[in-house]
């Protein structure tokens, strides 16, 4: 640290900034293709109907709204670190809440297309929306699928809120840095920060009020995501356990998906290594672990709920999961989730950069697989054994799932160019103050 | 162009495209009127439904029926409650004849030619050709016209008579393959009278079936379905027993209080065993008879018969008390699993059975003279023989299929190539039209006039439902005949037309009948009534020497190679009219739940012996063919027995749907308008390839058991699809060996069908700690009084909410239903009257094996073990909507699309239905359908759409509406006439069609109503999944069993 003062800061950041190079062009086509494999795949979709996914008879929700879940989650580690952190005074986060925000709020994003892409008329996904009309026809706020909609898009404005004004000074400081129409974009977006005392006092006033207001959402919009199934009859989703193992399985994945895309960050920009540190890095390798040990827990607690009701269905559907068709979903969650992440118990491992990527990736695909568990196989092995089914994916449905990656990191690939992305203002704060006299 | 629209031509234009828009969907089809008729008849109204009585010809037995039209179209076919063989029923293949009328197979036009050298020509043209062949056939020196056409028991037989008269005489021969020439001819040795007789079940207390699949397609299943209820749901003093004796369990064992299996062809030794221990306390017997009958059992002890059968000594003990009940018993045999060479055998010891038990006369009744099946097949080998020989110049084969339905050995195709002229007829593109040189297509017979006499003292009229279907050019065969008379010049008949002969014929039937109408009044009664029905008289038969002229040979099951047969269901027959309808392709087989596909059928045991495994591929091979086809274990068959469905393996019209199935699934299926055009596959396999053209020696019927089959295993999986959700864990079971010989296929002690039992045996179902346990058995008291428990308390709990006297939410109705499971046979006549009626969709073998399936009434067949009798056991349960009040599909979707009416049903708004799915997840007994797709009604098939029924188009969500068509239609009437709806004036489809009347439906509000009657005092109520506390509308009773045993 000692050899990062408030001026190399700003270089790195806006280092991190310059007209991308040949690495971002190829990586970008790769990530538009993919997104276009998406969009041709949902076009498809919408003029044919769900012929060509997974859904089926009894499984009516498959890997759409998996994957909604999947995005939710991994949109809850931003907020997480860049507010409940921030409270609870973890400086840890500085380094890495920027991106991690970003990252939140491209995941909601990504998130909020499924439940509209899982729709079989989705052109007439608006009816969900409580708007006056005519008709007098109007939403049915019992459902908890119209929960959603309020929570995700309160969720989204908030999020995208803070994340703005977290960036104002450091947007500031760009414009400082930039000329012509960029320093005028620079400018536009910065509000006219001018680093005054008066504009911090107020600034940092505002960013705690925000950090208070988007802390309860965390806890809230993942709590009623889970509802969407903890209200419904199904057996393996009728459960009050659903909120807290959510919450949880939320900060796992988000906290995972913060070490995939920070690892290659820091890589791409070898500006950011020293602001990025590994200690930072072994941080979020303890919430992994932390994370990792109640979700497993949550996993057990299922089971023994299941034995100890004795309710039939719901001891056949746990049965179901380890010993049924589907099992090579719940085998491979287990391991993911509750195997892979303890080695960070040792430091060795919490501070290898490789061996916390490789477990972030495998927590990723052990958080997707956990949500297509929930959705799959209760469903799949419900009350009547003459209407007990099995999943089996389909190309449009996989396009899509490709396809929300490429959209996700389009907008990660773009903000990390136009935006910076660590936290320059938050990242001087953990320095030690410049004194003319010393340097 | 600018002034190209002006006021008239914009309403042209948005006429068009209105019309357009509602006619066709988006489709190329030219522009259609959505009112078919510029001057319309002075009974009609547009949207009101118009109904017409005629008489079902898709087999013999020839039930009344009445045919629900709109806008001058066919929609609906219904049983006619005034007649009394079916009394309003209807079966599944009876329901499906509209899939005939409209069918994409149907031959538009008449045709001249053969193979490439085919043309349309003109009917005057057709015609003409015809006749001229004729007249140079009869100039040849006559006798040279071979009429192989349908058989019809009506007027149209003078007709044709007096036709082939006209052109020097010629041979008409009825097809039909159904095999019951061997209870006519057992009939004439034993009794003197060569007739099918009325088999009175309802007067019987014990029925013993020896392979007689009277729910199936034995005799006249809607008859003796009503029939075997009436005996077997207690609705008399005692409840009636059934036992099935058979090598195949079949649809119909399957709902009998025991079955017995037997080796292939030895039913008969059983049938004179028994007689033989009847014998001794046959009081009413005559010494002289009882003497020879003595020594005509002789041989037929216990011990033998023991030996001969693997059925044990006991057991046949057991059996013969059984049917001790002094003329309260019946026997019946026959159906393709008993039919092979000795078809006859059996049904005469079937007779001294019944006239030792002294059943003649009291449930076995002479006189009726049933007219079912066709000719015997010796004279089809006669024929052969002759078009062999050249004997026949012309060939005429009308609506029957024999390339098809003929084993090849037995040489028809051959034969039929060296006639100089072969003429079809027939109303569809058949296998046998095709290699005919003319094809004049008549019309179907709901186009049609026509009559049957199905039964003495029963006459009933076959008139016109529709003009011809649209863009089809075809003629009635009654018409047909007269034209092609008067062609000739020479004409004897008078009638300019079809419907003018039968007018005249009718006369000396109002002459006969009592009427005190004039002729005009008469004919007219019976065309609204749809005939007259009159009762037989009974006549009183003596067993006759002829007899004993059969003599009983013993022979046991030589070797222990497999015996194949070939046998038919509820939804396909051996005649295979419906083995290109798709409705009974799509709806499963009942007892394997297979759909569009033959499978075969091996008994558990058998197939562990060979290494099969469930669901696998099987090579069957006889000496004729060899076919590989997935095996379905099953143990609803003898040891050394397979059995393969009938009337399978025809080319089927159908969308070509595209699907990802066996395909790599991370590559794109793209679909083009073009595949949506009807494609024509094999669905199945055509059994009659494996079989000889062996029949039975007396009678001729054609031997569909018998054929020695041996089964290689290929071990390749099959794709079978099911609709069983439990068959995909049974295939991937690694042990075959498990108690009941295949996977579980039980309901896991889920309460779906619950059963109580006529005596303080205990439950059959393995107890086990839990409180579940309790609502799946109860011990009964032989106390008559406490038969059954006493009510659920779910269901009076239920019934005090609705018959609250306090105006609710419901008044004044609300609609429930119960299911009567113990008269449920699980025939499927429902799903199909719910397909025809709610335009329900169809979706392949490729869409229902990735659950795309859409119906939305389903029999789900559960098989149980019981620990009592270490058997498994089969029980059905139709399974729809169950329109709950407390329901879960209706909080969860976030646009109110499903709702809860005042009427108490779950309604569900196409238009307002977004598709989130969360219904259908939420609903516990999982009756939502969702469509994946937008699905096509190949042309004609859409002209038999339901106008009252909303088509659904993709990405909404559906299910069972409790037919709320027909209830808005009856709401309407009522409320035109001031009142409220009279119970039982609304049924639901699914009812109307029900032969064994399971279902009642009414309004729970009316006191007086049947369903709240019964549900108020029934104490074999339940609801299914009550825990969940969705209180649904549909109280099930439950399945009273036996001595806790069953089938």
């Amino acid at each position: 640290m000692s050899q990062i003062s408030y001026g190399t800061i700003n270089d790195r950041v806006v280092q991190s900034m310059e007209p991308p190079g040949r690495p971002w062009l190829v990586s970008m086509v790769l990530v538009l293709s993919a997104l276009s494999m998406g969009v041709f795949a949902w076009s498809y979709q919408l003029r044919q109907g769900l012929e060509y996914s997974g859904i089926s008879h009894p499984i009516a929700w498959g890997v759409y709204i998996t994957n909604f879940v999947f995005w939710i989650g991994i949109g809850h580690a931003g907020t997480l670190i860049s507010a409940v952190l921030y409270l609870v005074r973890a400086p840890f986060r500085n380094s890495i809440y920027r991106a991690s925000e970003a990252m939140t709020v491209f995941a909601v994003m990504t998130a909020g297309l499924f439940p509209v892409i899982h729709l079989g008329r989705a052109w007439f996904a608006y009816w969900l929306l409580p708007y006056p009309n005519q008709r007098e026809l109007w939403v049915n706020f019992k459902s908890p699928l119209l929960w959603d909609v309020f929570a995700i898009s309160t969720y989204m404005s908030v999020s995208i809120a803070f994340f703005i004004l977290g960036l104002i000074p450091d947007l500031a400081a760009i414009r400082d840095e930039s000329k012509g129409p960029k320093r005028f974009f620079y400018k536009m977006a910065s509000l006219g920060f001018r680093g005054t005392n008066h504009q911090w006092l107020h600034y940092m006033r505002g960013y705690l009020l925000f950090a208070a207001i988007a802390t309860p959402l965390v806890f809230s919009v993942h709590s009623i995501v889970s509802w969407d199934f903890a209200m419904a009859s199904v057996p393996g989703w009728h459960s009050t356990i659903f909120a807290p193992y959510f919450v949880a399985g939320a900060i796992f994945s988000g906290c995972a998906m913060v070490l995939t895309i920070m690892i290659p960050l820091r890589k791409a920009f070898p500006g950011f290594s020293e602001i990025i540190q590994v200690k930072h890095l072994e941080s979020m390798g303890k919430m992994i672990v932390f994370t990792s040990l109640i979700v497993t827990y949550s996993y057990a607690v299922e089971f023994f709920i299941a034995y100890y009701s004795g309710a039939r269905y719901e001891r056949a559907l746990f049965w179901f999961r380890p010993f049924g068709e589907m099992r090579v979903f719940f085998w491979l969650m287990i391991f993911c989730n509750c195997l892979v992440p303890l080695p960070l118990f040792i430091k060795k491992f919490r501070t290898s950069i490789p061996a916390l990527f490789i477990i972030s990736i495998l927590v990723n695909v052990g958080m997707w697989l956990e949500r297509f568990n929930i959705v799959g196989t209760s469903l799949a092995h419900e009350y009547d054994p003459f209407a007990w089914g099995s999943y089996q994916f389909e190309w449009v449905e996989i396009w899509i799932t490709i396809g929300s990656f490429g959209w996700f990191f389009m907008w990660f690939f773009i903000f990390v160019k136009i935006m910076p992305s660590i936290a320059v203002a938050e990242m001087k704060e953990t320095l030690p103050p410049p004194f003319r006299n010393k340097r | 162009m600018k002034n190209n629209i002006n006021r008239r031509n914009f309403f042209k234009l948005s006429a068009i495209g209105s019309a357009t828009v509602a006619a066709t969907g988006c489709s190329p089809d030219p522009v259609e009127e959505l009112i078919p008729l510029l001057v319309p008849p002075y009974e009609y109204v547009p949207g009101e439904s118009i109904h017409y009585a005629t008489t079902c010809q898709e087999c013999t037995a020839a039930c009344g029926l009445v045919i629900r039209t709109r806008e001058g179209r066919a929609i609906k076919a219904e049983g006619n409650p005034e007649n009394p063989l079916n009394r309003g029923r209807l079966c599944a293949q009876g329901q499906a004849i509209l899939q005939g009328l409209y069918s994409p197979s149907r031959a538009k036009a008449p045709t001249s030619g053969k193979d490439a050298a085919r043309r349309a020509v003109i009917w005057a043209d057709g015609q003409k050709i015809l006749v001229d062949k004729l007249v140079a056939a009869r100039d040849k020196g006559g006798k040279n016209i071979l009429y192989i056409g349908l058989p019809r028991s009506g007027t149209f037989q003078t007709l044709l008579q007096q036709w082939l008269q006209l052109f020097g005489d010629g041979t008409a021969i009825q097809y039909d393959l159904n095999p019951v020439n061997s209870l006519k001819t057992a009939n004439q040795l034993s009794f003197g009278r060569k007739e099918i007789p009325h088999f009175a079940m309802d007067q019987a207390e014990v029925l013993l079936s020896f392979g007689a699949d009277f729910m199936e397609s034995w005799l006249n299943p809607m008859q003796l379905t009503r029939s075997y209820t009436q005996m077997h749901s207690g609705m008399k003093k005692s409840k009636g027993k059934f036992i099935y004796v058979s090598p195949y369990m079949s649809l119909t064992g399957s709902n009998a209080d025991e079955w017995v299996s037997c080796p292939s062809g030895q039913e008969y030794v059983i049938a004179l065993a028994l007689s033989r221990m009847l014998l001794a306390e046959a009081a009413h017997l005559n010494p002289q008879e009882k003497t020879q009958l003595q020594i005509y059992l002789e041989g037929f002890s216990i011990e033998k018969t023991a030996e001969m059968t693997g059925i044990s000594a006991v057991q046949l003990q057991a059996l013969a008390e059984a049917f001790k009940r002094a003329g309260k018993s019946l026997a019946i045999a026959g159906g393709n699993s008993s039919a092979g060479k000795d078809a006859t055998r059996l049904q005469i010891a079937v007779n001294i059975l019944n006239y030792v038990a002294g059943n003649i006369g009291k449930t076995v009744l002479f006189g009726a003279d049933y007219q079912l099946g066709g000719d015997s097949l010796e004279q089809i080998e006669s024929a052969v023989k002759a078009m062999n020989e050249g004997r026949y110049e012309v060939v005429i084969i009308e609506n029957v299929n024999p390339i098809f339905t003929l084993p090849a050995e037995s040489g028809f195709n051959q034969a039929l190539s060296k006639v100089p002229w072969v003429v079809s007829f027939s109303t569809e593109n058949d296998e046998t039209s095709a290699l005919a040189d003319q094809h004049l297509p008549v019309s179907h017979f709901l186009e049609s006039w026509g009559d049957a006499a199905p039964r003495s003292g029963l006459v009933s009229l076959q008139q016109p439902t529709m003009s011809v279907v649209p863009a089809f050019d075809t003629l009635e065969i009654g018409d047909l005949l007269l034209q092609t008379a008067r062609l000739t010049g020479e004409t004897p008949f008078a009638a300019v037309s079809y419907q003018q002969y039968l007018q005249e014929s009718w006369r000396s039937k109002h002459s006969q009948s009592a009427s005190q109408l004039d002729f005009k009044q008469f004919w007219k009664q019976s065309l609204q009534r749809g005939g007259v029905y009159g009762d037989f008289q009974p006549a009183q038969v003596t067993l006759q020497g002829g007899v004993y002229s059969v003599k009983p040979e013993i022979s046991k099951h030589a070797d222990n190679s497999l015996t194949l047969l070939a046998v038919n269901s509820s939804l396909h027959n051996a005649n295979s009219r419906g083995g290109n309808k798709t409705w009974l392709l799509e709806i499963p087989h009942p007892i394997t739940q297979v759909v569009w596909d033959s499978w075969i059928e091996i008994h558990p045991e058998t197939a562990i012996k060979l290494g099969i495994r469930h669901g696998e591929l099987v090579k069957v091979s006889t000496q004729n063919d060899s076919v590989e086809l997935a095996a379905w274990l099953f143990y609803g068959l003898d040891r050394d027995t397979v059995a393969i469905p009938a009337g399978l393996g025809r080319k089927v019209a159908f969308p070509g749907y595209r699907s990802s199935r066996g395909r790599a699934k991370f590559l794109p299926v793209l679909e083009s308008a073009a595949d949506l055009k009807i494609q024509y596959k094999t669905v199945g396999y055509n059994v009659m390839n494996l079989l000889s053209w062996a029949r039975d020696q007396q009678s001729g019927d054609f031997a569909f058991a018998g054929e020695k089959v041996t089964l290689q295993r290929t071990g390749r999986k099959s794709d079978l699809v099911t609709l069983d959700g439990q068959y995909r864990q049974d295939i991937k079971s690694r042990k075959t060996e498990d108690k009941s010989g295949f996977g579980d296929r039980s309901q896991k002690e889920r309460g779906f069908v619950q059963i109580v039992s006529t005596d303080g045996a205990p439950s059959p179902f393995e107890a086990e700690h839990h409180q579940l346990r309790k609502r799946h058995y109860t011990l009964n008291r032989k106390d008559k009084s406490s038969f059954y428990d006493p009510l659920d308390e779910n269901v009076r709990q239920h019934v005090q909410m609705a018959g609250k006297e306090t105006p609710g939410y419901h008044d004044p109705y609300k609609w429930e239903m119960i299911i009567d499971l113990d008269r449920c046979t699980g025939c499927s006549a429902c799903v199909v009257a719910c397909y025809a009626e709610n335009n329900i969709p169809l979706v392949g073998k490729n869409g229902i094996a990735v659950g795309r399936e859409m119906s939305w009434l389903r029999i789900e067949r559960y098989i149980e073990y019981n620990s009592q009798t270490q058997k498994p056991e089969i029980y059905y349960t139709p399974e729809m909507c169950q329109q709950c009040d407390n329901a879960g599909c209706e909080p969860v979707c976030p646009v109110y699309a499903t709702y809860q009416t005042p009427d108490g049903l779950n309604a569900m708004i196409y238009n307002r239905c977004v598709g989130t799915r969360y219904c259908s997840n939420n609903c516990a007994y999982k009756q939502r359908r969702f469509n994946y797709r937008t699905y096509q009604f190949p042309s004609p098939l859409h002209m038999q759409l339901n106008p009252a029924v909303s088509v659904r188009d993709k990405g909404v969500m559906e299910k069972c509406t409790f037919c709320q068509h027909r209830i808005r239609e009856m709401k309407d009437i009522a409320k035109d006439q001031g009142r409220n709806i009279y119970d039982g004036e609304i049924q639901t489809a699914c009812q109307q069609s029900c032969p064994a009347d399971a279902i009642t439906f009414g309004n729970i509000k009316d006191k007086n109503s049947r369903v709240r009657q019964h549900k108020s005092t029934t104490k074999r109520g339940y609801t299914q999944l009550p825990e969940i506390n969705f209180q649904p509308a549909i109280t099930y009773l439950k399945k009273v069993n036996h001595n806790n045993r069953k089938a």
